[in-house]
């Protein structure tokens, strides 16, 4: 494999507040390689988007970040601001969940997209900017791109925002593309579209994607790589089949059959995960799953590492059980009647 | 309870009708100016006629606009219809006077998508569940004694009626939503995004719980909901709102397995699905354009501007929703038969596709051009 674009290594992010620390991520590690789509799952508070503000260095100053993150030979963390500014939509850009708190209301959407290229291009010129502009939303599938170009964002819908907002984060041909829930506030119809138009930019400028998403069917069609999220912690990362069909740790495989299935008959029962999320202050004892998981022993009172699976460490699990789990049936083991 | 046979009594085509809906429609007016004159219309629900039968779970799905929530608010009335009738056991919803309004509600209740919203911050939730019993004049301690029972109903425990709605987490605060929906022991429960706003493994503890408290207390439901996963799980009948009409109707199965209408097809095959080999290997249709304004609805059939098989008869007239096999409704002129798909038709009718996707597995289909040539839809692949 090629060496990696971006390596991840024991990040940790922690925000104090009148309630205590939050730690919000804890020692997680990870590599993305060039081209590649790694999808980033959890439910809320597992620190998905956390994680992904802290590589952006979006985070506010009150939080603690730890760890190191290196971006194609560069230590992102050690970045003066004035530097990591260069690389923050050129170099790395970010699709937020809601385009219209990242797009500035008061301005056209071509002003928005010509200042996005000028700004890492000052040689170009207006004009071919606004060109390039035009081409981007045109990319996105937006008609009459250069007559949108004039238009504000609230003479957008929903989806040619998110669309203006791709063409955004793309125009600048980045390597990394991190899409935070890029679809959740969309309509499936829509969401369909948005997808198609991602997978198309990525396509176009070769860009790698990390896509943080709850949502398992977005990840099933889209990634190549998982990476499970809970309690601020990585449970379980593989290839996308692996983790679906071959889940090792029981987080995963219960949030899997959580998932009501459009093409199952009506009458299977759901076996949802019973409890709720850890609170972030005060994390359970040992492992963070322990109190919601049916296979929880005394053991489960020690945190349990990640545990490589195969030789390449491609499948890794954060389960004292991981081995013998992966004797049981995944469609099965989450079931109980 | 966990044992959950569809111990049906008898098939639910051959139940009471509870709810019987006709020809609701609910317009909002849309004023401007000085004098607050009325210049337009959102045409939220246009003439919805359907009927939920004793002990059925009838799923609403549409995107956003469609009039789902709109429909259900009017039903119980908390939204005045603007015509049609609701008829309630066999009684008029829309001509029952106020006193009359809140016995009848009594035995129809609504839980909301918000449960943070929906809980008042100030009141423990022992007070939450207790006050529709108050407000419909059950004694106090009678009240008090069944708060216990119902908060133990939907999974909590009767201590946890001291608590305030913060200390709840989202899922446990639509428990209680739920709870209090069920305080007036009511036959019909409109859901409205009841599990929308919840995270995957807690949606479906409150799935399991609605449809195991279903069958302990017969109750009805009409599932309001835009995500179809979770609305074939749980319903036995859904309808397919698009733009304040219902565009199809029939059972759950059926609606999966031999969609009728157009909208429905493509609908259905926007739906991401939770498993990489179904996902890469099956054929999706991208449908091109945004869900037009209920506020100026496009003519004819309401889903034309985006339907990839219309042709100039959908321009013109309103295809009614009529009867395709007994229990079997949609609203299209140009049906679809069982297994025909939406590509076939395409291509019967001498139409491109365009093919995006690497595995070749997308089809993205530009509606018909009316009109204005094909200038529209043809988005050129990377």
């Amino acid at each position: 494999m090629s060496s990696p674009l971006l390596s991840v290594r024991d990040l940790s992010v922690a925000f104090h507040t009148d309630d205590g620390v939050v730690n919000a991520v804890n020692d997680i590690s990870f590599e993305v390689h060039p081209g590649e789509t790694l999808a980033v799952v959890g439910e809320s508070g597992s620190g998905k988007s956390v994680s992904a503000m802290a590589l952006m260095r979006l985070l506010p100053s009150s939080a603690r970040i730890q760890g190191t993150i290196e971006f194609d030979g560069r230590d992102l963390l050690g970045l003066s601001p004035r530097d990591m500014r260069r690389l923050q939509g050129n170099e790395i850009a970010m699709i937020f969940q809601d385009p219209m708190t990242a797009l500035n209301p008061v301005f056209t959407v071509g002003n928005q997209l010509v200042e996005a290229i000028r700004i890492h291009n000052p040689k170009v010129s207006k004009r071919a900017a606004r060109e390039r502009a035009a081409s981007m939303l045109a990319l996105v599938g937006i008609p009459d791109a250069d007559e949108r170009l004039d238009n504000y964002p609230h003479e957008f819908s929903g989806g040619m925002r998110q669309r203006a907002m791709i063409a955004m984060g793309i125009s600048n041909e980045p390597k990394l593309l991190i899409a935070d829930e890029p679809t959740t506030a969309l309509d499936v119809t829509i969401q369909a579209q948005v997808i198609e138009v991602i997978k198309r930019a990525q396509e176009a400028t070769g860009a790698a994607m990390i896509l943080i998403t709850h949502d398992l069917g977005l990840v099933a069609g889209v990634a190549e790589r998982v990476q499970v999220m809970y309690g601020g912690r990585l449970f379980e990362t593989g290839p996308t089949e692996t983790i679906y069909y071959r889940s090792r740790n029981p987080y995963t495989r219960g949030l899997i059959s959580s998932i009501p299935s459009a093409t199952a008959r009506t009458e299977r029962r759901l076996a949802p995960i019973p409890g709720a999320p850890p609170s972030a202050i005060n994390p359970p004892k040992g492992c963070v799953f322990r109190p919601r998981c049916q296979h929880a022993t005394d053991e489960c009172f020690t945190e349990p590492g990640l545990r490589r699976l195969d030789e390449a460490a491609l499948h890794q699990s954060r389960c004292h059980y991981a081995e013998q789990l992966g004797e049981m049936d995944t469609a099965a083991s989450g079931s109980r009647t | 309870m966990s044992d959950h046979e569809p111990t049906t009594p008898s098939e639910p085509a051959e139940r009471a009708i509870v709810l019987d809906v006709q020809d609701l429609v609910k317009h909002f007016p849309i004023r401007a100016g000085l004098l607050r004159r009325e210049i337009g219309r959102v045409q939220a629900v246009d003439g919805v006629s359907l009927s939920v039968r004793r002990q059925e779970t009838l799923g609403i799905v549409g995107e956003s606009g469609c009039g789902k929530t709109t429909f259900g608010r009017t039903l119980l009335r908390l939204i005045e219809p603007t015509s049609g009738t609701v008829l309630f056991n066999g009684e008029d919803v829309t001509a029952a006077e106020a006193p009359r309004l809140r016995e009848l509600r009594r035995n129809m209740q609504m839980v909301f998508q918000d449960p943070f919203a929906s809980l008042n911050p100030r009141m423990p939730v022992r007070d939450t569940v207790a006050e529709p019993m108050l407000v419909h004049g059950t004694p106090k301690t009678e009240a008090r004694a069944r708060v216990g029972e119902l908060l133990e109903a939907v999974g909590l425990s009767p201590e946890h009626g001291n608590r305030y709605p913060h200390e709840f987490s989202g899922g446990q605060r639509q428990r209680i939503g739920i709870a209090r929906a069920l305080a007036l022991q009511p036959e019909v429960i409109i859901l409205d995004e009841p599990v929308s706003a919840l995270d995957v493994s807690v949606q479906a503890q409150v799935i399991n719980l609605l449809e195991d408290l279903q069958e302990e207390f017969d109750l009805t439901y009409m599932f309001i909901a835009h995500d179809l996963s979770v609305v074939r799980h749980i319903s036995d009948r859904i309808a397919v709102m698009y733009l304040g009409h219902v565009a199809e109707l029939t059972t759950a199965d059926r609606l999966y397995d031999a969609p009728a209408h157009p909208y429905t097809h493509a609908l259905l095959s926007a739906v991401p699905i939770a498993d990489p080999r179904v996902e890469l290997s099956r054929e999706r249709i991208i449908l091109q354009g945004d869900l037009p304004s209920p506020s100026n609805p496009p003519s004819g059939c309401r889903f034309h501007t985006r339907c990839p098989i219309a042709q100039e008869r959908c321009r013109e007239e309103v295809p009614a929703l009529r009867e395709l096999v007994p229990g079997h409704f949609a609203a299209c002129h140009y049906a679809l038969e069982p297994g025909e798909t939406i590509i076939q038709r395409v291509e019967d009718l001498g139409r491109e596709v365009e093919i995006a996707g690497q595995g070749g597995s997308e089809m993205v289909i530009p509606p018909v051009p009316f009109g204005a040539g094909d200038a529209k839809g043809a988005t050129g692949s990377g």
